[in-house]
C-alpha cells in the first residue's frame, strides 16, 4: 500500500469566537516524521483533532492523497488507514490489553453481529487470526507480558504503549502521535523514542507527532511546523527551527521561566546540542 | 376566542410546573452530570408530607415542613449515593438513581394505597373571572409561585456564591475543584434545591382541577423530563422553554381533543413524548443545549 | 473437566422440575426464562454499549401482541371485533421477532445519536406511547381485557393443554411442562448468540463506545451505526421474550407492558452485573423469582404481610427489596452477583495449592495526565 502527501491549507477553527486555529498551512512528505510543536494553547491538539475527524474545520482543507478528510466522519478516516493515539488516554480500562489492541483491527475485519452471534467458522477462524496478528504487534512494541491483564491495572507508561500498539494494529499510512511521552519518566521516555524511531525506519507510513519535548522532537522528526496562538510560526528541519527568531521568541523566550512545561527540555540526547550552537 | 385565551393560560400555568420539574432536573445534570432519575420519587414525597400534614398544622406550615424534608432527602441521595460512587460512568451513575427511584417511589404508594389525598390549599376551586374567559385561582398562584422561585434561583445562580461554584463546576469539575470549589457542597446543594422546586410542582398538580394527590403523581415529574431534554438538558432556559412548550402542547391537546381513536383521551399523556422525539432529530442536543466538545 | 461437570450437573437439574414441580412453580420459572432472554438483549445494549434503555418493556409489548394478532384469527369477544391474520404460528413468532427489530430499527436515528442516559430518557417516550395505542388498537390487542394467546404449534408438537395429554415416565405433560424444554432452549439459544456477540469484534467495538466514544470512531468503529445495531438486537431479544410470555401466560393485558417491567428489566442486569451474559440471567432470576417466593411463604417472613393485612404486599416487598439490592449492588459490587459470585469462587480456587494466582481484582485506577 502506497503512503500518500498529507497536505493541510488555510485550516482554520473556530469554537464560539475563539479562533484555536488560524489559516494554517503544511505538507507531510510520504514516510517522513513531521512534529508540530508550540506552547500550550497554541492548537496542536485543536489541528489533530481535525485530521482525525473529532472536530469540523471552519474553513480549509485537509488531504490524504485523494481523500478531502475535512468532509469525513472519524471511521471513514481510520479506514483510509489514520490511526491516532489520545494525549490522556483513550482505552477500555476493563477490556484486556488484547481485546484493546484487537480492536485496533476493527476496520480490516469484518465479523458482524450475525456471524459472531452464530459461532460461524468465518468468524473463528478470524479472531484466530487478529489474536496472532495482535501478538506480533505486541512483541514489537513490548507488551506481550500484558495482553492477558485489564489494561486499568496496568501502569501508565505501559498503557501509553498499549495506545501505540492499538494504533498500530489499525496498520495506518499516516500514525497521528499526541504527545507519545508526556507524563514519562526516563527510561520509558527513552524506550518509546527508540520504539517511534523504529517504526519509521521499518513501516510504511507518515507520522504526525504532537510534543513538548524538544529533544525527542530534534532527534525523531525530518520537519517541524510551530504553531502559536493557532498561526504558524514556521516550517522548517528541526535545527532550522530552533535557530528562528520567532520561534525563539514566542517559545523560548518569554514562556521559559514561568511555564517550564512549555519550555523545551535539555534532555540528556545528543541531538540538543546541535540546534543551539550553529 | 376565550376558549384560546383559557388554553393558553391553563398551558402556561402547568408549563410553569412543568419548568419547575425541568429545572430540577438541570440544576442536578450541571452539577453533577447525572440525569436524576429519582426526582419522580421526591416530588410524590414532597407531595405527600404536604398532604399528610396539612391536616394537623395547616397547609404553609405543612408546605414548609414539606419543603425541608424533601430537601434533606434529596441532599442525602446525593451523599449517601451518588458521592460514593464518583469517578464511575456517568450514565452508570444516571442508573443508580433509578434504583433510589423504585425503593421511594413502592413505598410511598404503597403508603397512599388508592387514596386521593387533599393537599389542603388555600385557593380551593375559587375561579377569577375576566369577560367570559374563567380562571381557577389555582392557575394564577402556580404561574406567580413558579415565577418567584424561579427567578431567586436564577438571581442566586448568577450573584451567590454558590451559584458561581455551581457554574464553575458545570464548566469543569476537576478546575473547579482545585480552585477550592467545594464539590460535595455544590453537589449535594443542587439536589436540595431540586427538591424544593419538586415539591413546589408537587402542590400545583394536586390542586383544582385535580381532586388532590394520587400514587400516579410521579408521572408528571416524568412528564418534565421530556421538557428538560427538548430545552437542553444542560440549559436552565432549555427547561424554561421545554416546560413552557410541553405545558402548552398538554393544554392544546386536552383543549381539541376528538373523543375516538388514537387522538382521544390520553393523548395528552403522550404528546410531551412526541414533541420531544421530533426535537431530538432535529437537535440532539436540545434546543438551547450545548453540543459537548469533545476534550481528548 | 470440572467445569465439564458442572455443565452437565446444570443441565440435568434445569430438566427435572417439570417432574417435580407444580403449575405455579413451573410459570414462574419459565417466567424467569423469558425474562433472562430479555435481560441478555437489554445488557448488550446498556450494559456493554452504555445506552440506557427504558423502552425494553414496548419491544416485549411488540413481540408479545406482534404474535397474537399474526398468529390469531377473525373473532369476536366480549363486544371488540378482534382481527389477526391466522399465520401459522411458529411463522408467526418469528416474524413477531423480526417486527419487534424493525420497529428497533425505525428508532435508529435517535438510537445511534443519543447516548447513555439521554437515550433512556427518549426511549421512555416509547412505552408510554406503546401504552397508549395498547390501550386503543382494541383490534389488534383486546384492549384493556386483553386477548387470548394462541397456543405455539410446531410440526404438529402443540404446546397446550390437551385432554389427554402425553404421559413422559408417568408424568402428564401439559402445556406448562413442554413450554418448559422450549424455554431451556431458547435460553441457551439466545445465551450462546449473545456470548459471541460479545466475545468477538462487534463486542469489543460496543464495549469501546461505551468506554471512549471518540476513540472508537478514530479507531473506525461506525460509531452510531454500532449503536443503533445493539438496539436492534436488543430489541429482537425484547421481543422474543414477549412472545415467550404471552405463551406462558395465554392471555395478555397491556398493562403488563408499562414502565415498571422496564424498570424491573433494568434491575435485572444491574443486580446480575453489567455487561455479561451470565449476569443478566443470574439477574433475571433474581429478580422474577423474587415475588414467587414471597407469595409462597409470606406467612414465615415477618416483613410480608400476607394479603389483606397492613404491611407490603408480596408485590411491593419485592420490589423494595430488588430496590434496595439495586443500589446496593452499584455501590459494593459494581461487577454484580455474577462478578462477586466468579470473584469468590476464585478466591476459594486460589487457596487450593497449585492454581495459578490471579490478577489482583482491584478496581483500575484512573490517572489523570495534563501535560
Amino acid at each position: 500500500m502506497s503512503v500518500p502527501e498529507l497536505a493541510v491549507r488555510g485550516l482554520t477553527v473556530r469554537f464560539a469566537g475563539i479562533t484555536a486555529l488560524d489559516d494554517v498551512s503544511f505538507t507531510v512528505a510520504p514516510k517522513t516524521l513531521h512534529a508540530v510543536i508550540g506552547p500550550n494553547g497554541a492548537g496542536k491538539s485543536t489541528c489533530f483533532n481535525v485530521l482525525s475527524g473529532v472536530y469540523r474545520a471552519t474553513e480549509g482543507s485537509v488531504t490524504f492523497g485523494d481523500a478531502e478528510l475535512t468532509k469525513l466522519p472519524p471511521h471513514k478516516i481510520a479506514s483510509l488507514g489514520v490511526a491516532r493515539t489520545f494525549q490522556n488516554l483513550a482505552l477500555s480500562d476493563y477490556l484486556t490489553t488484547a481485546a484493546n489492541l484487537q480492536l485496533g483491527r476493527h476496520r480490516l475485519t469484518r465479523t458482524g453481529f450475525v456471524t459472531a452471534g452464530l459461532h460461524l467458522p468465518s468468524a473463528r477462524r478470524e479472531e484466530r487470526a487478529q489474536a496472532d496478528k495482535v501478538r506480533e504487534v505486541a512483541e514489537y512494541v513490548g507488551i506481550t507480558e500484558h495482553l492477558p491483564l485489564p489494561v486499568g491495572l496496568l501502569p501508565y507508561g505501559v498503557r501509553k504503549r498499549v495506545e501505540l500498539a492499538r494504533a498500530l494494529c489499525l496498520e495506518p499510512r499516516l500514525l497521528l502521535l499526541d504527545e507519545p511521552v508526556a507524563g514519562m519518566n526516563g527510561g520509558e521516555r527513552r524506550a518509546m523514542v527508540e520504539t517511534i524511531g523504529r517504526v519509521r525506519e521499518v513501516m510504511d507510513l507518515s507520522i504526525v507527532l504532537v510534543e513538548h519535548d524538544m529533544a525527542l522532537v530534534g532527534r525523531l522528526a525530518d520537519e517541524v511546523t510551530v504553531l502559536d496562538f493557532g498561526r504558524r510560526l514556521t516550517t522548517g528541519t528541526p535545527a532550522e527551527v530552533r535557530r528562528h527568531p520567532d520561534v525563539i521568541r514566542a517559545y523560548l523566550g518569554k514562556s521559559a521561566e514561568e511555564d517550564p512545561a512549555a519550555a523545551p527540555r535539555t534532555n540528556d540526547t545528543p541531538a540538543q546540542g546541535q540546534g543551539e550552537n550553529p | 376566542m376565550s376558549g384560546l385565551i383559557e388554553v393558553l393560560v391553563n398551558g402556561i400555568s402547568s408549563g410553569a410546573v412543568y419548568a419547575l420539574i425541568a429545572l430540577g432536573f438541570v440544576i442536578i445534570f450541571k452539577a453533577t452530570e447525572v440525569i436524576n432519575f429519582a426526582h419522580p420519587s421526591l416530588l410524590l414525597a414532597g407531595g405527600y408530607a404536604v398532604a399528610e400534614l396539612h391536616d394537623d398544622i395547616g397547609f404553609w406550615l405543612a408546605l414548609l415542613v414539606g419543603i425541608a424534608t424533601t430537601a434533606v432527602l434529596a441532599a442525602l441521595v446525593e451523599m449517601l449515593v451518588l458521592r460514593r460512587m464518583r469517578g464511575r460512568d456517568h450514565s452508570v451513575l444516571s442508573i443508580v438513581t433509578i434504583g433510589v427511584d423504585i425503593v421511594l417511589t413502592v413505598e410511598l404508594a404503597r403508603r397512599i394505597g388508592t387514596r386521593v389525598l387533599p393537599i389542603g390549599d388555600p385557593w380551593g376551586s375559587a375561579v377569577v373571572r375576566f369577560g367570559d374567559v374563567t380562571i381557577a385561582q389555582t392557575r394564577i398562584a402556580a404561574i406567580v409561585v413558579a415565577f418567584v422561585a424561579i427567578a431567586a434561583f436564577l438571581l442566586a445562580f448568577k450573584y451567590t456564591s454558590w451559584g458561581v461554584a455551581m457554574r464553575a463546576t458545570a464548566e469543569k469539575r476537576e478546575t473547579a475543584a482545585l480552585m477550592g470549589v467545594r464539590l460535595g457542597r455544590v453537589s449535594a446543594g443542587a439536589w436540595a434545591v431540586a427538591g424544593v422546586f419538586a415539591v413546589l410542582a408537587a402542590v400545583f398538580l394536586c390542586v383544582f382541577p385535580t381532586p388532590g394527590l394520587d400514587r400516579t403523581v410521579s408521572f408528571a415529574a416524568l412528564k418534565a423530563l421530556p421538557a428538560a431534554v427538548l430545552g437542553g438538558i444542560d440549559s436552565t432556559t432549555g427547561a424554561l422553554v421545554g416546560g413552557l412548550l410541553i405545558g402548552i402542547t398538554e393544554a392544546a391537546v386536552i383543549g381539541y381533543q376528538g373523543d375516538i381513536g388514537l387522538f382521544s383521551h390520553g393523548f395528552a399523556d403522550v404528546a410531551p413524548y412526541l414533541v420531544m422525539i421530533v426535537v431530538l432529530l432535529v437537535r440532539p442536543a436540545g434546543l438551547f443545549g450545548t453540543r459537548e466538545a469533545a476534550r481528548v | 473437566m470440572s467445569r465439564k461437570l458442572l455443565w452437565v450437573g446444570a443441565a440435568v437439574l434445569l430438566v427435572l422440575p417439570p417432574f417435580y414441580l407444580d403449575a405455579f412453580w413451573l410459570q414462574s420459572g419459565l417466567f424467569a426464562m423469558s425474562a433472562a432472554i430479555g435481560a441478555i438483549g437489554l445488557n448488550v445494549l446498556t450494559g456493554a454499549a452504555g445506552q440506557l434503555s427504558l423502552g425494553h418493556a414496548f419491544f416485549l409489548a411488540l413481540g408479545a401482541y406482534g404474535y397474537i394478532w399474526l398468529a390469531g384469527g377473525d373473532e369476536r369477544t366480549a363486544g371488540i371485533e378482534l382481527t389477526g391474520l391466522g399465520l401459522p404460528t411458529l411463522l408467526a413468532a418469528v416474524l413477531a421477532v423480526l417486527l419487534a427489530g424493525l420497529v428497533g430499527g425505525l428508532f435508529a436515528p435517535l438510537a445511534g445519536r443519543l447516548r447513555g442516559a439521554s437515550l433512556g430518557i427518549a426511549t421512555l417516550a416509547l412505552v408510554f406511547l406503546g401504552q397508549h395505542v395498547l390501550f386503543r388498537a382494541e383490534g389488534v390487542t383486546g384492549g384493556a381485557n386483553g386477548r387470548d394467546v394462541p397456543p405455539l404449534n410446531v410440526f404438529g408438537l402443540e404446546f397446550a393443554d390437551s385432554p389427554e395429554p402425553v404421559l413422559v415416565l408417568g408424568i402428564p405433560f401439559n402445556g406448562l411442562e413442554k413450554l418448559w424444554f422450549l424455554g431451556l432452549v431458547l435460553l441457551a439459544g439466545a445465551a450462546w448468540f449473545a456470548r459471541g456477540v460479545l466475545a468477538s469484534r462487534p463486542g469489543r467495538a460496543l464495549n469501546t463506545i461505551r468506554d471512549h466514544e471518540i476513540a472508537a470512531g478514530a479507531l473506525g468503529v461506525p460509531v452510531a451505526r454500532t449503536r443503533a445495531a445493539a438496539f436492534v438486537l436488543s430489541s429482537m431479544y425484547a421481543g422474543l421474550a414477549g412472545v415467550l410470555f404471552a405463551l406462558i401466560y395465554r392471555r395478555t393485558v397491556p398493562d403488563t407492558f408499562g414502565l415498571a417491567l422496564s424498570l424491573d428489566y433494568l434491575a435485572m442486569i444491574v443486580i446480575g452485573g453489567l455487561g455479561t451474559v451470565g449476569g443478566a440471567v443470574l439477574g433475571a432470576v433474581f429478580v422474577s423469582m423474587l415475588q414467587p417466593l414471597l407469595t409462597r411463604y409470606a406467612d414465615g417472613i415477618p416483613f410480608v404481610a400476607a394479603s389483606g393485612s397492613a404491611g407490603p404486599s408480596p408485590a411491593e416487598a419485592a420490589r423494595i427489596i430488588y430496590g434496595v439490592v439495586f443500589v446496593a449492588v452499584l455501590l459494593f459490587l459494581p461487577t454484580g452477583l455474577a462478578g462477586g459470585l466468579s470473584r469468590l469462587t476464585s478466591r476459594l480456587r486460589r487457596r487450593r495449592p497449585g492454581t495459578t494466582p490471579n490478577p489482583p481484582a482491584s478496581n483500575p485506577s484512573r490517572e489523570e495526565s495534563t501535560a
